[in-house]
């Protein structure tokens, strides 16, 4: 019945050749911020994410192109497609002139590809295409000003409490000052994370890439986007916090000096990994709970 | 000629027709629309009355300059300043239950601007944690701007920081053509606004340390007492005059 209603083959090729002509369209538009994105990518790890989200959003079409086909098959295009694109283009326009907001500027971008999706296949197809949104939504590189701004209360409390962490391991001492943490340990003394722009609130975004992206592996009801989003944040936040442990665990005992990348990497590996780990034993665990008569039971298997 | 568009029909649906049709108008003509209107309307910067270097010059009510010490070690931004109408100048709270002096002072910030392609000055939420403050609560207060009658009362932002072993509080706000913000974003969006062809902005902030959580309150009220004091000069003579400003707050600007 299924397989009945899969688009075939040259309907697919129809539907990738309007996508792929409707996308061109919106380059001159987002050219040149292309360009200004892509070198703030290439260069800022704290941005580094969106290398992988090109792949991410292809692994998940592939993941889902059954879904994607039968939407692509049940329905036709919306005119609420165009409705979406004027909106985003009047969000570029108004951030352009009168008013220069890189950031939201460079968001508008999202629902003009929402109007492209919603023309060519519907409500149903925006529906499966909401997770590739969302990727593409935290690959946009978010301002400096924008970030620090939104951080400072993630970053002051994971300081905190790193600093803390670390000064009841045996023999060490950790003492925090503003965004600096600094330890003395077997008579050696120096600080941690030196150099890190974010040395509190590094590479959220990756870890919530990461979510959204394990989230989005399988289609789901919206109960459970629900939440998981509001896992992710807490998810989010203990692997920021695990992250900077690991990077003080690795420089003091590690004795690495602090100009070393070793603390760095050992901390960006173990976090991403804990991270899916984590965030894919919760997913897997909401999966074994559904909703009967509107509640939520959990069910053997 | 019916099957040529029953083929364009086919690859190309209606929706996705107008879609395409839309997004072709938008980059063939909204780049360069934008660009004219940018051009069109491009806003001029307007020099400040008078150098806020006279500042130290001005009286206020309750309180007395004090010759310069070491602003309680405030970064002060002034490597990250970006405009050369800058001035820090310490004072002295007369009324103060204390006599000492550490429990009087209150230090003021000046900062004026006007480049319509600044992005808004630092703020020191974020600024001051680069140099070693520790940031532990933002708030906003009113102030009423000092003595005037039918002054308005305007709010602005407080912020708490953790410093050496003491508290320190900061109040700031932003004056911008004629208006007043406690916010950077809503200040950015006001700047945008089209209308104005002269743009500029200023921030007067004002910093006290305590040393008792108890102290705190006085603290926040000798930053209170200065702000509202100096706006009033900074207002009347040292930003640029506004006909609108006039009315919307009448015997203040």
């Amino acid at each position: 019945m299924i397989q009945a209603n899969l688009l075939n083959k040259h309907a697919g090729r129809i539907v990738l050749s309007q996508l792929l002509v409707l996308l061109a369209l919106m380059v001159p538009l987002f050219a040149g911020m292309s360009v200004g994105m892509a070198g703030v990518i290439v260069s800022d790890y704290e941005a580094s994410h969106a290398l992988a989200v090109p792949s991410m959003v292809l692994l998940l079409c592939w993941l889902c192109r059954a879904d994607i086909s039968i939407a692509l098959a049940a329905q036709r295009g919306s005119y609420w497609g165009v409705a979406f694109i004027l909106l985003g283009l009047l969000m570029y326009a108004m951030l352009s002139w009168p008013f220069a907001f890189g950031y939201p500027k460079r968001l508008s971008l999202i629902p003009l590809i929402a109007g492209v999706i919603l023309a060519i296949g519907g409500w149903r197809l925006l529906r499966l295409s909401v997770v590739m949104l969302l990727l593409v939504a935290v690959a946009i590189p978010i301002g400096t000003r924008y970030y620090a701004f939104a951080v400072i209360k993630p970053e002051t409390m994971t300081l905190a409490i790193c600093a803390r962490l670390l000064d009841v391991l045996p023999g060490v001492m950790v003492a925090g000052k503003g965004l600096d943490l600094t330890y003395v340990y077997q008579g050696a003394e120096g600080p941690i994370a030196l150099g890190e722009p974010f040395r509190g609130a590094s590479m959220l975004l990756a870890y919530l890439t990461l979510c959204i992206f394990v989230a989005g592996a399988r289609i789901r009801p919206w109960w459970q986007l629900v939440v998981l989003a509001g896992i992710a944040i807490p998810v989010v936040l203990f692997c920021n916090l695990l992250r900077l442990f690991v990077f003080g665990l690795v420089t003091i005992y590690g004795a690495t000096g602090s100009v070393s990348t070793a603390p760095r990497v050992a901390a960006t590996i173990i976090s991403l990994v804990f991270c899916y780990i984590l965030f894919g034993l919760l997913t897997w665990s909401l999966g074994q709970v559904i909703v009967v008569d509107g509640q939520a039971s959990s069910v053997e298997g | 000629m019916t099957r040529r568009l029953e083929t364009v029909g086919r690859y190309f649906p209606v929706p996705v027709l107008a879609a395409g049709i839309v997004l072709l108008a938008a980059s063939l003509g909204l780049p360069s629309m934008l660009n004219w209107l940018d051009i069109r309307f491009e806003k001029k910067p307007i020099e400040i009355r008078k150098t806020l270097m006279n500042f130290e010059f001005e009286n206020f009510a309750s309180f007395s300059p004090v010759p310069q010490t070491d602003h309680f070690n405030v970064p002060a931004e002034v490597p990250g300043i970006e405009t050369d109408e800058w001035i820090h100048l310490t004072y002295d709270f007369n009324t103060a239950a204390s006599t000492r002096p550490r429990d009087r002072q209150v230090l003021l910030l000046l900062s004026y601007y006007s480049d319509p392609r600044d992005k808004v000055s630092h703020t020191p939420e974020v600024c001051y944690r680069q140099a070693g403050w520790t940031l532990n609560d933002i708030s906003a207060v009113t102030v009423a701007v000092g003595g005037l009658t039918g002054a308005p009362v305007i709010q602005a932002r407080l912020l708490d920081f953790e410093h050496d072993g003491s508290g320190v509080v900061v109040l700031y706000i932003f004056v911008s053509n004629g208006r007043f913000y406690a916010d950077r974003e809503r200040m950015r969006l006001a700047i945008g606004m089209p209308g104005d062809r002269h743009v500029y902005y200023a921030k007067i902030e004002t910093v006290a340390r305590f040393f008792k959580p108890q102290d705190r309150e006085a603290a926040v009220e000798r930053c209170r007492r200065l702000l509202a004091e100096a706006i009033v000069p900074m207002v009347q003579r040292y930003l640029p005059e506004d006909e609108r400003a006039r009315d919307r707050y009448p015997g203040l600007f």
